[in-house]
């Protein structure tokens, strides 16, 4: 009697967490959505998520939850994302933080704990090149100038990044390694006490990203010589990019949101479309130029294409930063 | 075995563990420390805090009393301590799988019923309101991410 | 005056009944926030950014504000109840308020703790109001040397924290350093310790250890021999402070303000910092040191009002430069960035109107938190009373959400229970748990700093006497180890008299 009753029971249980889960693919989403941010919260990353998460609330008609998941540049959230039920209630913050991760891990001969295809890309809705900025008062009044030194006394030049193998640390590696300069770098935690260093005239110069550069740029507190990129910003449209100086070392930060790689089609491509309508409403936009970043969506499958292109920079650019690591 | 001399091994212990792992690190040098140079640093002043006590101690050290650990009596002292570590080392491992409400209700039952030794329908009761309580003033005041019980989704 | 006219018309907005609620919310919230360890104020604003999209820029900051120092004024309640600390900057008063309570003095170190708080609070902001654009430059000029230089002193302090013998500090010490390190060192990208665990990538998570270690251990050491806990019946009275506890409390209040203040400018989470130099500082002026850690009112007066004045002063280089120094001030400029309004060195004079109100609702928010938080401690007191048997679980659930509520992890949660038995073991072997968590937490500043300042120099020592500010602190922190080392070595009166006598 207890073994009917037991297996009746088991049968009951199956079946309604199956029917549910097709109720849930039909007209989702059904109940709120979680948008694990593999960074810590207050970043630009952080907050760029989150207005996406605001807006993109009322295109999907349910609420986007923000969780932070911080640890080990993005990997420990970007595992957790991955490994989430593919059902479409889970979605990850993707950014230039996953390829910056994996292709370290590669390089230094480690497996990656999570790879690019564990995703399916929802889309992308930035695609910020950093600034080269320096203190106020530094003797560089132009890329040229401080290049020109940089080759006069290599390996003597300061800069500062927010992290070994970071988003502010790998564009000037890559710039360096494009050009056959040779720096110093000292590594900080977090983009925030790099700009106080530059601005603290600690280190000679940096690369940081513009919502953070910006203001202090109008301050005076430090100039921007450049931006690294292949495209001027609007808002500092006076200022050269790297492709006017003919250097070809883009490297861009980008954000945007993926899905577990078994997500059903149909539920991604309304991610997908609710994504589009996201990077085109005016508030959106607001929330994200307003501090002086620019919105420049891509597709789910460009970004795909983005990752290729970037992963292969990185990869090389990784190689030979794992290589000068001091091994004594 | 004095407290003394227990504490004395752990040092050495761990001071050990961590020179044998530092040693794989690039040790740099004074003017530019490498990522082993703290590491292997610090494991070795704590092998010497170790040696060093286990020396002063065999010597009696200098009229300080030495406490003696008692084994007779520990072993009653860790009962209560050991079985709440037990229930709930159960429970973290539980917790992202059966998400917050059933969990923690379960382990406050089992607290209440095993440890705190209430008849089962007091227990039943107490764990019910400390786990709804517990679960709308963390997750829906205060909103804390906790996790779901992905079948029944709360 | 300008700077009196300015903060006049800052607080006929504040006035106004909708930034007054908004305020007030965010003083109830953040109280909330804090009092619940392990969410800190940083979860609590990121949580309510996307509340704060309707308010406008002057609501939405008065608002976050609120929960900052409102978190500050909590932080402090379940570190003294129940040696949980509400979040890091409370550590340190765990370790004289949780002895308070056990003497049922609790009541009144929750007292002092509000008022201490007020002080530092209000103090800061006076500051904050008169100095922040020299400040705001001031703070810039400490680099990677001068932090170090700082960080020294602050250890060379901690060498002298222990309660008892000195030799059951110092291998704390040095394990809260080895600790520390585990992690991908930040300067080559090595991994140490990490034996393959992602989670361990950046290393271990203060909070839980803390809370691990003292709160965890603390429920494990009161359960060995019964599940009841005789906590004696506090009266009205009994809440308040004694007048001698007042008096004493005083100096440790004025120290606090002002190495509050003058600490949060820094980069990092200078509250922690600000709060443990504070402890140790007392702890140093102090009459009788040894009582330190027995429950003495001036171990709680001095870290609560200075952690309280480094949150205001925090605000300094954010509002005077748009560069936030921690977290916190990180995330209330990223949702002033989102209102449009670019906080930088234009901040003030752009956004007059919106800095003015700030200051002037601080102020307001301040005053709400004290009217908030007195009341409060009777409530606080009493709910101690409920039979240990109910409350230990509820404790226990306490610290675990606590915990996972900072990353969402349960690799946390392990490290707490790991803690829990860490602190377990090495109390009942009387060694000195405070030592390694406060090792912990300057170990990993300490070591970055001293790297980057030789990267920077390209490996030349020099660099740590090059500015004046760090001149003056290294020669500081010389002079302290020195005094350090006399008090150490110095004959007391007790040999002195022994010495007469087999003399004599």
């Amino acid at each position: 009697m207890k073994k009917i009753l037991g297996f009746s029971v088991f049968t009951l249980v199956c079946f309604l967490s199956l029917s549910m889960g097709l109720i849930q693919a039909a007209d989702y989403p059904t109940r709120p959505i979680t948008l694990i941010n593999p960074m810590p919260p207050g970043g630009t990353l952080d907050v760029q998520a989150r207005a996406w998460a605001a807006v993109a609330e009322k295109y999907l008609g349910q609420t986007v939850v923000v969780v932070n998941k911080p640890g080990a540049t993005g990997m420990v959230g970007a595992v957790a994302g991955a490994k989430a039920q593919p059902d479409g209630y889970t979605l990850t913050v993707a950014s230039v933080n996953f390829t910056n991760a994996i292709e370290w891990e590669r390089a230094n001969g480690r497996r990656p704990p999570f790879n690019y295809d564990d995703f399916i890309y929802i889309g992308s809705f930035t695609m910020s090149p950093t600034l080269v900025v320096v203190p106020y008062d530094s003797p560089y009044k132009s890329l040229q100038d401080l290049m020109k030194d940089a080759q006069a006394k290599p390996g003597q030049l300061v800069y500062c990044s927010g992290g070994l193998y970071g988003m502010s640390h790998l564009p000037i590696a890559i710039f360096a390694n494009a050009t056959g300069l040779k720096f110093r770098h000292v590594p900080y935690k977090g983009g925030g006490p790099c700009l106080q260093a530059v601005v603290g005239k600690h280190v000679d110069f940096a690369f940081q990203y513009p919502p953070t550069s910006l203001p202090l740029m109008r301050g005076n507190k430090l100039r921007v010589l450049a931006v690294a990129g292949e495209r001027r910003l609007k808002s500092i449209p006076d200022i050269p990019c790297f492709k006017d100086l003919g250097i070809n070392a883009e490297y861009y930060g980008w954000v945007g949101i993926a899905a577990p790689k078994k997500t059903p089609p149909p539920i991604v491509e309304k991610l997908r479309e609710a994504t589009k309508k996201t990077a085109e409403d005016k508030a959106f936009n607001a929330m994200i130029e307003k501090p002086g970043d620019e919105v420049y969506y891509l597709h789910g499958d460009e970004v795909r294409k983005h990752i290729e292109k970037e992963g292969k920079t990185i990869a090389e650019i990784d190689q030979e930063l794992a290589k000068e690591a001091p091994k004594k | 075995m004095t407290k003394e001399r227990g504490a004395s091994i752990i040092f050495l212990i761990i001071g050990l563990y961590g020179l044998v792992l530092c040693r794989q690190l690039p040790l740099g040098d004074w003017r530019d420390p490498g990522p082993g140079f703290l590491p292997c640093g610090l494991s070795i002043l704590l092998i010497a805090s170790g040696v060093l006590w286990l020396i002063r101690g065999k010597k009696g050290g200098e009229g300080k009393k030495k406490e003696k650990i008692i084994w007779r009596d520990a072993g009653k002292k860790l009962l209560t301590p050991a079985k709440i570590l037990a229930v709930t080392a159960v429970f973290v491992l539980l917790l992202e799988r059966t998400g917050y409400l059933l969990t923690s209700f379960l382990y406050v039952f089992i607290v209440f019923f095993w440890i705190s030794r209430f008849p089962l329908w007091i227990a039943l009761g107490l764990a019910l309101i400390i786990g709804l309580g517990s679960w709308y003033f963390f997750g829906g005041i205060l909103g804390v991410p906790l996790p779901r019980w992905n079948l029944f989704n709360f | 005056m300008d700077v009196l006219n300015n903060l006049l018309d800052g607080f006929q907005i504040a006035l106004s009944y909708k930034n007054i609620y908004l305020c007030l919310l965010g003083c109830i919230w953040g109280t909330m926030v804090g009092v619940l360890p392990g969410i800190g104020p940083l979860a609590g604003i990121t949580l309510l950014i996307p509340a704060t999209f309707g308010l406008g820029p002057t609501g939405g900051i008065i608002m976050l504000a609120g929960i900052y120092y409102g978190a500050m004024y909590g932080g402090s309640t379940t570190s003294i109840l129940m040696n949980i600390p509400g979040e890091s900057a409370s550590v340190v008063t765990c370790l004289d308020g949780y002895q308070m309570t056990l003497k049922g003095r609790g009541g009144a170190a929750l007292f002092i703790s509000a008022w201490g708080s007020w002080v530092g609070g209000t103090l800061s902001i006076v500051g904050l109001m008169f100095l922040t654009p020299f400040l705001a430059n001031f703070a810039t000029k400490f680099g990677p040397p001068e932090m170090f230089a700082i960080l020294l002193i602050a250890f060379i302090l901690l060498g002298s924290l222990g309660r008892g013998s000195f030799f059951r500090t110092i291998p704390m010490v040095f394990l809260g350093l080895l600790v520390s390190t585990i992690g991908m060192d930040p300067f080559t990208g090595t991994l140490r310790f990490t034996h393959g665990v992602t989670e361990l990538y950046d290393g271990i998570d203060f909070i839980p250890v803390a809370m691990g270690a003292f709160g965890v251990s603390e429920i494990l050491i009161s359960t060995e021999e019964s599940l009841v806990r005789i906590t004696h019946r506090v009266r009205l009275r009994e809440l308040l402070p004694t007048r001698e506890e007042l008096r004493a409390s005083w100096g440790p209040i004025f120290r606090g303000s002002g190495l509050g203040f003058l600490l949060g400018l820094l980069p990092g989470s200078a509250h922690v910092l600000a709060s443990f130099v504070s402890y140790l500082t007392e702890k140093r002026l102090a009459q009788k040191p040894e009582e330190f850690g027995t429950g003495r009112i001036e171990g709680v007066a001095g870290p609560e009002t200075a952690n309280n004045a480094a949150s205001g002063s925090a605000m300094i280089p954010f509002l005077g430069l748009g560069i936030p120094t921690g977290p916190a001030p990180a995330v209330m400029m990223i949702a002033l960035m989102i209102h449009g309004v670019r906080p930088g060195p234009l901040f003030i004079s752009e956004h007059a109107q919106i800095f003015w109100a700030l200051i002037a609702s601080m102020y307001i928010g301040n005053v709400i938190l004290v009217i908030l938080n007195l009341p409060l401690v009777s409530l606080f007191v009493n709910m101690l009373r409920v039979p240990f048997r109910i409350l230990f679980p509820i404790i226990l659930l306490i610290c675990l959400v606590g915990t996972y509520s900072v990353n969402a992890s349960t690799t946390d949660l392990i490290v707490l229970l790991c803690f829990g038995v860490f602190g377990y073991v090495f109390r009942k072997l009387q060694y000195d748990v405070a030592s390694f968590i406060l090792a912990m937490i300057l170990g990993p500043m300490m070591e970055m700093t001293f790297r980057q300042s030789l990267m920077r120099s390209a490996g030349s020592f020099s660099i740590f006497w090059g500015s004046s500010i760090s001149l003056v602190l290294m020669v500081a922190s010389g002079l302290l180890l020195l005094w350090n080392i006399y008090r150490e070595l110095r004959p007391t009166k007790a040999t002195w008299e022994s010495a007469l006598k087999e003399g004599g």
